[in-house]
């Protein structure tokens, strides 16, 4: 028994070894040749860009090869970041800002997502806003205001539905302080507001169209009224990928671009990827928002988000914005 | 025996040490660090002085404690009563074990959805949770118990013509006992877990809510600060149930003594 442990003890540590021998390898390969880029997406329609831009070899040309894997949630894929098991990974704006003022040092590297210029003026915002808060068909609830009091269902608290919709309250004068919030998936949250047990709830493309085929009434798209025109999904890098592997990002960043150009001119493609990516059939996709892919992301795209989180009480005090915040 | 007294002393300061240890190590190598995701242990336990002892104490910590509380005992009373009637009754037994082995396969955080959409959010879905998925370790430890009585035992209990009631209380219990115990050890170990999972959905109210939440919005400190709760509660509720083992079971462990110091 005694001899043995010197023995597992060699074992662990030649594991230990080749793993170090490993990871050494693959990064020393970054060279000349093709560098890897672990990114970290959240498995939604507008990951359909990522997908082309691997798809038609815009990354390639950029000398990358990406690999892609769906994290739990935003905060998830940016504590990953962090520390360094992802290059990248998608985040919004709002779990951005948290982790910034909980100095989690990040650098916005691209748009992911978000409203055109053009979508600030649509008829019917169900076209433009993947997101939508949604009531019963003969609810008493008649606007924002009315959910004071209420039980309003999300995905996660603190988060990006939270917010909006806090701020769809307090701007139509009533106190988001009042709401019951409840964390649901969407599909429990879909199933708790047809039987009553939620008042209101909040929900993200494709439930939004599934909640209004079932004949839900949409009060209102939080989305598009609390960001306005610009980037909302972003592409986003920890420190640590940035010094090391800064070349290859800037050529994540061209890469992205460039798919998300040629996403928004081909849309039916982009569609269909969209409905791959997320499970859906393909009426469902086409059925609710379409996906914009911005061409740029600004330090205002951010600081606008930043001042109304400060507003409604989710910050104590603005993020101070570094001045290289945007690659 | 003499020489397990003297040995005491040693092994208490071990028990104590080993952690006290590990703690002052942890407090060392993380004084001054400027990890975000590894705070100093100082900033920890700071957070969790102004968190858990005063302000959530009312509206968080006691819910989940009463969920569990409430929870594990509903699953251990159930368990052994249903493990009795399987046990005894052939019928019974028959009809109840495949569905037990189906339902006991499907992994208890997997179920938090289906008790939502069955019985909403409030308190009685989390204790509904908690008790579903704590009955079936004791519940298959009190089968596997009654059945490993000695028939000889039971034999006695013929010859002497005990009621029904006494053969339970007298002789069937007292001898499944050590085993059930066991089981409802690993009850309690699962109860823990599901109390944590039936919070992540809901209204975010409890330690698990808080801790998920803090996690979430990069509150670090606020998340470590629970998950030392989490453990300190953890090791609170083994100790809890030892003292109880070792007083229900003194017969046991003294026999089990004996039996092995002769």
């Amino acid at each position: 028994m005694r001899r043995s442990i010197p023995a597992a003890l060699a074992a662990v540590l030649a594991l230990a070894l080749s793993a170090c021998g490993g990871s050494s390898s693959a990064s020393s390969a970054a060279g000349d040749s093709v560098t890897t880029l672990k990114v970290g997406t959240i498995g939604i329609g507008s990951d359909a860009a990522i997908k082309l831009a691997i798809d038609k070899g815009f990354f390639k040309e950029q000398g990358l090869d990406v690999k892609t894997s769906v994290v739990a949630n935003p905060p998830a894929g940016i504590a990953a970041a962090q520390s360094g098991q992802l290059d990248l990974t998608y985040t919004p704006s709002i779990p951005l800002l948290n982790a910034l003022s909980n100095n989690v040092p990040l650098t916005v590297v691209a748009a992911a997502d978000g409203y055109s210029a053009e979508a600030m003026s649509s008829k019917d915002m169900t076209k433009v806003d993947d997101t939508g808060l949604l009531v019963q068909k003969d609810s008493t609830i008649k606007r924002p205001k009315d959910l004071e009091g209420k039980s309003v269902s999300v995905p996660a608290r603190k988060a990006q539905l939270e917010v909006t919709v806090s701020k769809l309250i307090k701007d139509d004068g009533g106190d988001p302080s009042k709401v019951n919030w409840m964390v649901l998936d969407p599909s429990s949250a879909l199933q708790s507001l047809n039987s009553g047990r939620v008042d209101a709830a909040s929900l993200v493309a494709p439930f939004v169209s599934k909640a209004m085929s079932q004949g839900d009434r949409l009060l209102a798209s939080p989305g598009v009224e609390f960001f306005k025109a610009g980037a909302v999904g972003l592409w986003v890098t920890g420190n640590s990928a940035l010094q090391k592997e800064r070349k290859a990002i800037e050529g994540f960043k061209a890469a992205i671009y460039k798919a998300n150009a040629y996403a928004n001119q081909h849309i039916d493609e982009a569609q269909q990827l969209s409905a791959q990516i997320t499970n859906n059939p393909i009426d469902v996709i086409k059925g609710g928002a379409v996906n914009y892919w911005p061409d740029k992301v600004t330090t205002d795209d951010i600081q606008r988000v930043n001042d109304s989180m400060v507003e409604l009480g989710y910050l104590k005090t603005p993020v101070k914005l570094p001045a290289n915040l945007v690659l | 025996m003499d020489k397990l007294m003297n040995k005491r002393p040693v092994l208490w300061l071990l028990g104590i040490g080993t952690p006290a240890l590990l703690l002052a190590a942890w407090w060392l190598a993380s004084a001054g660090s400027t990890d975000t995701f590894f705070p100093p242990l100082a900033d920890i336990v700071d957070r969790f002085r102004a968190l858990w002892l005063f302000d959530h104490f009312g509206s968080d910590v006691l819910v989940s404690l009463r969920n569990l509380v409430l929870g594990y005992a509903i699953a251990a009373l159930a368990a052994v009563a249903v493990g009795f009637v399987t046990a005894l009754a052939a019928p019974v037994r028959w009809a109840v074990d495949p569905l037990i082995h189906f339902l006991r396969g499907i992994p208890p955080v997997a179920l938090v959805p289906i008790f939502i959409s069955l019985m909403g959010f409030g308190p009685e879905m989390r204790v509904a949770s908690i008790a579903l998925a704590a009955f079936f370790p004791t519940f298959i430890a009190t089968v596997d118990g009654l059945r490993a009585v000695d028939r000889g035992l039971l034999d006695v209990a013929q010859v002497y013509r005990l009621s029904r009631r006494d053969r339970v209380v007298a002789v069937l219990l007292p001898a499944a006992s050590p085993q059930i115990f066991s089981g409802l050890q690993v009850s309690l170990q699962t109860a823990f877990v599901v109390m944590i999972a039936s919070e992540m959905l809901g209204p975010s109210r409890g330690i698990g809510a808080m801790t998920l939440l803090a996690q979430q919005s990069f509150m670090i400190s606020d998340m470590w600060s629970g998950i030392l709760l989490l453990g300190v509660i953890g090791f609170a509720a083994n100790f809890l149930f030892d003292l109880v083992r070792r007083k229900v079971l003194a017969w046991y462990i003294g026999s089990r003594r004996l039996a092995r110091a002769s």
